[in-house]
């Protein structure tokens, strides 16, 4: 379980503890985003070859990455606490403000296990030598020997927001590995990459599953092409012989996307965080969505970080309040909520109301129904 | 005086802009906030209990229409069988809310550019307020009242809005 806090990382300041499940809702540009970017950052730090620099300029610098709402705090600050049932394990505290270049410069780095320090910075070293400020501990192998536990915890985030027309034509983009990732830039090649059992083992199961979304679907393999190419194949039921043979390039936006969401779930056992998975899908498909993640982590003992707009995949039933954060934007930056916490909301769902029909309503920008008065 | 935070739920965007009206002009010291329902009558009869549960922590005003049913009191007690919250006000238009709109013969009359001598003296007794309303809006001399018409159909929280601020 997740404890996160984070200050000037597009909320001024926020603390909250993460369920296994968490569903993030809040009206456009909340910073629901930002909220999965802070942990995104904290991984692009510490997957082998990732920096504290690197993380930042891929954001394009310390400045975009703070909060709209922070004029005079310039340091951005990132607390994330790994508890196992009520008890704090580790705790990780960064903070860094940029330098006159506009790179970033270490203010903090705090590691706790349990209630020990087991680093403490800036130190005796960093004092003699000031541009070691430029680096985390974290992303050093020397420095992190300590705690390399959330260093691996880290690395083991992944996040999702395939866009299907990146999967298609990957070669369409620079070669900016990392950060397109997330995008299916280099989805086939991962698939590719899983060792035969195992990918066909998934494979089989995302057919399984995609079946109840897609009834002709028939089968699903990878396939080279003469190039060398990976191409994801699946095979149609249909009146016509022969044409019923699609690859990942005619796939339709849907089944790219739940593709790609089935495989993610599969792989690693790390926090998952998913950008708001109801896109291009049916919504009798969406309903089920929640459930679906649901198995999927329990099944790995996995995290799942979630932002949503759909009032259907909210529907189920299944959901609890204390597993939906609300952002809510003010002039003093977003807030955190989790629903449960507001005891209107509480008692509606007490009451059997789904999380759906009590939430949303919260969620919904003031002004929301002066949109359709717009003349354009 | 502090503002009481009242809690909403109505059946869709028309009730809506309506109900936050009259709490605006009722000269009563009520912030209107959430609002709840939007999905037309029978989800607001599936969730009442609900929000007479809820009403232990917040105000609620519940508005829907009467329609063909044979009397407010009656709908109430049919839709709270077991007797409701203090907090929890549940109001019943006759039959509709329209009939609310209607009965504002000068504004409405003014509004829908057409002669006040068309809109009827009892709106009560008008069995379908909601087709009334937009046949009365067909024959307007505005040209905006007449294509928003359908528009309006679809969403009616803009009728009720350009009607209300007006």
């Amino acid at each position: 379980m997740l404890v996160i806090h984070l200050r000037n990382v597009g909320f001024k300041e926020v603390g909250v503890d993460l369920a296994e499940r968490v569903f993030l809702v809040g009206p456009n540009a909340s910073g629901k985003s930002n909220f999965l970017d802070a942990l995104r950052f904290l991984r692009d730090i510490a997957l082998p070859g990732g920096s504290l620099q690197k993380a930042s300029s891929d954001r394009s610098s310390v400045s975009k990455i703070r909060c709209l709402a922070a004029h005079k705090n310039s340091e951005v600050a990132i607390v994330v606490e790994l508890a196992r049932s009520g008890k704090r394990l580790w705790r990780y505290e960064i903070a860094f403000i940029q330098d006159h270049k506009h790179k970033p410069l270490v203010t903090r780095e705090i590691v706790h296990k349990g209630d020990r320090v087991v680093i403490k910075r800036p130190d005796k070293k960093d004092a003699r030598d000031p541009l070691r400020l430029s680096q985390t501990a974290l992303e050093q192998i020397s420095e992190n020997r300590h705690f390399r536990e959330i260093a691996r915890f880290f690395d083991g985030i992944s996040y999702l927001h395939l866009v299907p027309q990146i999967i298609r034509a990957p070669g369409s983009l620079s070669e900016n590995g990392g950060a397109l990732d997330a995008y299916g830039h280099d989805f086939l090649g991962r698939v590719a990459k899983t060792p035969e059992k195992t990918r066909n083992n998934r494979l089989k199961r995302i057919r399984d599953a995609l079946i109840t979304a897609i009834p002709q679907l028939q089968e699903l393999k990878l396939e080279t092409d003469a190039r060398g190419v990976f191409h994801l194949i699946e095979f149609f039921e249909q009146w016509r012989p022969q044409a019923g043979k699609q690859n990942e390039e005619q796939f339709s936006d849907g089944m790219l996307r739940l593709l790609g969401l089935l495989w993610a779930l599969q792989e690693g056992d790390g926090p998952l965080l998913l950008e708001e998975p109801e896109l291009s899908l049916h919504a009798g498909v969406v309903r089920r969505l929640a459930r679906l993640i649901y198995r999927a982590q329990k099944a790995r003992k996995r995290q799942v970080l979630i932002s949503t707009h759909s009032i259907d995949l909210l529907s189920d039933p299944g959901i609890g309040g204390e597993e939906i954060l609300m952002l809510n934007p003010g002039l003093e930056g977003t807030k955190v909520i989790p629903a449960a916490e507001i005891a209107e909301i509480h008692a509606l769902l007490e009451a059997g109301m789904s999380v759906a029909e009590a939430v949303f309503p919260h969620t919904e920008p003031e002004k929301a129904s002066e949109l359709e008065q717009l003349i354009l | 005086m502090n503002p009481i935070p009242v809690s909403l739920a109505v059946e869709g965007p028309l009730d809506e802009q309506v109900l936050r009206q009259l709490l605006r002009q009722s000269g009563k010291p009520f912030a209107s906030g959430v609002c709840y329902g939007m999905r037309g009558k029978d989800n607001l009869r599936a969730n009442v209990a609900r929000f007479d549960y809820a009403a232990a922590h917040v105000t609620f005003i519940i508005l829907t229409d009467l329609d063909h049913e044979d009397c407010p009191p009656g709908l109430i007690t049919h839709w709270l069988p077991q007797g409701r919250n203090n907090n929890l006000l549940l109001r019943v238009a006759v039959r509709e809310v329209e009939s609310w709109l209607l009965a504002d013969r000068k504004h409405i009359a003014e509004f829908l550019g057409i002669p006040m001598a068309k809109i009827p003296q009892q709106p009560d007794d008008c069995d379908d307020p909601k087709t009334l309303l937009v046949s009365l809006a067909r024959r307007s001399n505005t040209r905006d009242i007449r294509e928003d018409l359908v528009p309006c159909l679809v969403a009616p929280a803009k009728l009720a809005r350009t009607m209300l601020d007006s």
